[in-house]
């Protein structure tokens, strides 16, 4: 009965069927949020189907999700890096070449410790291992059930060295058509949606720190992490939500360490997947709709800081639209 | 900055100002949700997880003295030789004839000589399979015992290489019977030579004396067998018993150390805790008054039927082995883990994954007596439908540009999740718990079988992320790290970033936002 009353309410077209879901851990933040989700999905009995996978350049607890990529840099992969840089493509030739004490072999395979190019090294090296980590996830998720899509969730923090990383450098690897056609060969190339992100704007970690000199370095992160997906949804390479998680509120929720905002994080990671089909079918509506139509039009903060003289033409650059005070 | 001549303005420049074209995808998202204050099952966790991993739990630790004795090697040296007799190739008929002593006596002769492997082979394998067979049978009592009793292992141990030290290989049997038993049947052959010349009764007489002394020697032609194959099986179960015994050693260390850091976890959870109740004052979590100490041990008791402390023990102890095995299984680990004993199954699991399997079963022998929405009428259904809705509110800020003015439309959702309500008087702070939520404009609420707390999601979706007004402070870091030689950047995504390093317009933006300050 219950199953003939879904089945009708789905053809009415009322919600969207569940999804799989595929949480993608990047780093350590990453990991710390989806234990998190793991811990909401068993208490609630594993109402639906969600598979974790973890994807770290530390390989500390890589064990605690459904499966995991050890991407941690060996002496012996740095070694062939090495040798010969330019076969493995231009961001490890430009690490080798100018950032050289990156590589140090004292500190390999420890994390990226906020180095995000470190992780893009690391990416490239395990580049195959990755893609096939990612089709055997899904084809894992798939073998659960009949699923007509398949919900990647990113849940990174843009702060450190891997989890920012990873978040813009997975874009890449589920947009990118050849990539995209690699992770669902013989599948339907519909099959995985547009990643979702759920992203922790590091500040409490930042605030930890005892460190100025780490605290800037994380701040930076997220800020240039923030300038990275904007430039990829630019190019056409974006997430289909990028959901952020500050410090806290006005209304008197701060959150006092990175464990707790990892906390919150995980939780309303699945939270959102336990409410999925009430959100994607008023999203569709509303916030799909909007995006199709609006795009900023206004200045942020120049106009009242800067002088109008002194700020650069955008209207040569974007046409009437794009400059501050139009 | 040349105000005839201005520069190019770089593209990650203009994101960050919010001049973006791009249809807007970020999006706000908080959620707020009661807590229990749990330090009191916490710490009621630490005191029993020693119990139940750690201490002795009813029963004796000792072994069954009857499997000590079994493994005796007079015992086995008897158990060998029955083998052995069974043997179809070196037994004798009821009906004893010379011919068959001539051909025992010509297959002792080819063994020793070692012209019948196949026999030999024979002989090996049953005295082999009696220690084998006892060894097993010891291992299995000892993991038992173990099992019933991990801190008294390296006392069992000791005990246990003790006594089989002391164990000496048994009799070495009679190296002679073999070759008296072929004298023997050279006898009996010989004998029939005489038969012509000897008086009938004579010979039959002899005969008879010859078929009885030669079938004893034909038994203690065997036993040398058996003692002789039995000494160098005996040798190596010893060895292999020893070293399975030192492992066992190892793993008990092992075993206790990962109790330990059972332990250690679950006393984290409780100093995390009592850290908490300062924490969730400004979290987004509204902590509830919890089940005090005494509270949950009678809950606990009455709901899992335990008449004393060591049944409640061994109850937990059971459930826990259930769960964890469910744990393995879900982990992916082999069918041999799965099946395997429980210490092992132990060391096998990482520590958290031994608490959180041990705090859900206590929470499941809780919760049954303890109700949500009892207390959150004692603390109050207004102040706390009112605080999960303000400590949900935004995390980013905007300062007004996210306006339709700006061409941006927020999209807003909420979302109240509530637990079912186990009894009528529940149904009815539930009930009023939904209409303050929806006097407050929240109506999206849903009672879900699953829910063991009260939450509230809230999505405010569609703004560019360069109206987020973190940006001016991440900005001025950006430009600090570059005092310190930090890489910010991946390698080829910004046009302007070379090899990971600052991003040269973005700078500049911040010179002059600094040069408009001074």
């Amino acid at each position: 009965m219950e199953t003939a009353l879904q089945e009708k309410e789905e053809q009415r077209g009322v919600e969207e069927p569940l999804p799989g879901f595929l949480v993608i851990a990047a780093g350590g933040a990453g990991k710390d949020s989806a234990s998190s989700t793991i811990r909401q999905h068993q208490a609630a009995g594993n109402p639906f189907v969600m598979d974790t996978l973890a994807i770290d350049t530390d390989p500390d607890g890589l064990g605690a999700f459904t499966s995991a990529i050890n991407i941690a840099l060996s002496r012996e992969a740095v070694s062939a890096l090495r040798s010969d840089p330019q076969r493995y493509g231009p961001a490890c030739q430009a690490v080798v070449r100018h950032h050289p004490h990156l590589l140090d072999s004292e500190t390999l395979g420890r994390g990226a410790r906020t180095h995000r190019p470190l992780t893009q090294v690391a990416w490239e090296l395990n580049k195959n291992r990755i893609q096939e980590g990612l089709r055997a996830a899904i084809h894992a998720i798939l073998q659960k059930g009949p699923f007509a899509r398949i919900q990647p969730v990113v849940l990174a923090s843009l702060g450190g060295g891997t989890g920012s990383a990873a978040t813009i450098l997975l874009l890449n690897e589920f947009l990118h058509p050849q990539n995209k056609s690699h992770l669902t060969l013989g599948l339907p190339p519909e099959l995985v949606a547009v990643p979702v992100a759920i992203v922790i704007d590091a500040y409490a970690h930042a605030i930890q720190q005892r460190n100025e000199m780490t605290r800037d370095w994380i701040l930076s992160n997220i800020y240039a992490s923030r300038t990275e997906l904007a430039e990829c949804e630019k190019r056409g390479k974006k997430y289909q939500y990028v959901f952020h998680l500050g410090l806290g509120s006005d209304a008197g929720a701060i959150f006092p360490s990175i464990r707790d905002v990892c906390e919150a994080n995980g939780l309303l990671a699945w939270e959102w997947m336990a409410n999925f089909a009430y959100f994607k079918s008023r999203a569709v509506d509303s916030l799909h709709f909007a995006m199709t139509g609006t795009h900023f039009r206004g200045g942020n903060t120049p106009e009242s800081i800067i002088p109008k003289d002194e700020w650069p033409p955008y209207a040569s650059s974007k046409g009437p639209d794009a400059g501050p005070g139009t | 900055m040349n105000q005839t001549q201005p520069e190019p303005v770089p593209s990650g420049m203009l994101v960050m100002w919010g001049i973006s074209d791009q249809p807007c995808c970020h999006g706000d998202v908080m959620v707020s949700q009661t807590d229990f204050e749990l330090s009191s099952l916490y710490a009621l966790g630490c005191n029993l997880i020693s119990a139940v991993l750690v201490c002795e739990v009813g029963g004796s630790v000792r072994l069954d003295p009857r499997i000590l004795s079994e493994f005796q090697p007079p015992v086995l040296l008897e158990k060998a030789k029955t083998g052995l007799q069974a043997l179809t190739e070196l037994r004798l008929p009821a009906d004893i004839t010379a011919e068959a002593i001539r051909k025992q006596a010509d297959l002792m002769k080819d063994l020793q000589a070692g012209r019948r492997p196949d026999v030999g082979e024979q002989i090996t394998r049953a005295t082999f399979t009696v220690c084998q067979e006892a060894g097993q049978h010891l291992r299995r009592a000892f993991d038992a015992a173990a099992d019933g009793a991990p801190s008294k292992v390296d006392e069992v141990v000791d005990d246990l290489v003790k006594a089989i030290d002391q164990m000496a290989a048994g009799d070495p049997g009679d190296a002679q019977a073999v070759g008296r038993f072929i004298q023997r049947a050279e006898q009996i052959t010989g004998l029939t030579h005489w038969r012509q010349e000897l008086p009938e009764s004579t010979f039959k007489s002899l005969d008879r004396q010859l078929l009885q002394a030669v079938q004893t020697e034909h038994n203690l032609a065997l036993d040398w067998f058996a003692a002789d194959r039995f000494r160098y099986a005996w040798q190596d179960a010893r060895d292999a018993f020893k070293a399975r015994l030192d492992q066992f050693r190892e793993d008990s260390q092992a075993f206790r150390t990962k109790a330990r850091r059972c332990l250690e976890e679950l006393d984290r959870f409780y100093q995390r805790a009592k850290q908490r109740t300062a924490a969730l004052r400004s979290g987004n979590r509204i902590l509830l008054g919890g089940p005090k100490d005494e509270d949950l041990r009678s809950a606990l008791m009455e709901n899992r039927k335990a008449g004393s402390q060591v049944e409640l023990f061994e109850g937990l102890r059971h459930d826990l082995e259930t769960g964890l095995r469910e744990r393995a299984l879900r982990r992916g680990l082999g069918t041999e883990i799965q099946q395997a004993p429980f210490r092992r199954l132990v060391l096998a699991l990482p520590a958290d994954d031994i608490v959180e399997v041990f705090l859900d079963l206590l929470m499941a022998g809780v919760s049954k007596t303890y109700s949500l929405y009892e207390a959150c009428q004692t603390y109050g259904l207004k102040r706390l439908v009112s605080e999960l809705i303000l400590r949900s509110r935004t995390t980013s800020w905007f300062e007004g540009r996210d306006d339709p003015r700006f061409g941006i439309i927020r999209c807003n959702f909420e979302m109240v999740r509530l637990p079912p309500a186990a009894n009528p008087k529940d149904a009815e702070t539930k009930a009023l718990i939904e209409t303050y939520f929806r006097e407050a404009g929240f109506h999206e609420i849903k009672t879900t079988g699953y829910a063991r707390s009260i939450s509230v999601l809230r999505l405010n979706a569609g703004w560019p992320i360069g109206i987020e007004g973190g940006n001016v402070a991440l900005l001025q870091a950006y430009g600090r790290s570059v005092l310190t030689g930090h890489l910010p950047h991946l390698i080829g995504i910004l046009p302007d970033s070379q090899a990971g390093r600052h991003a040269p317009g973005l700078l500049r933006l911040l010179g002059m936002l600094e040069e408009n300050h001074k």
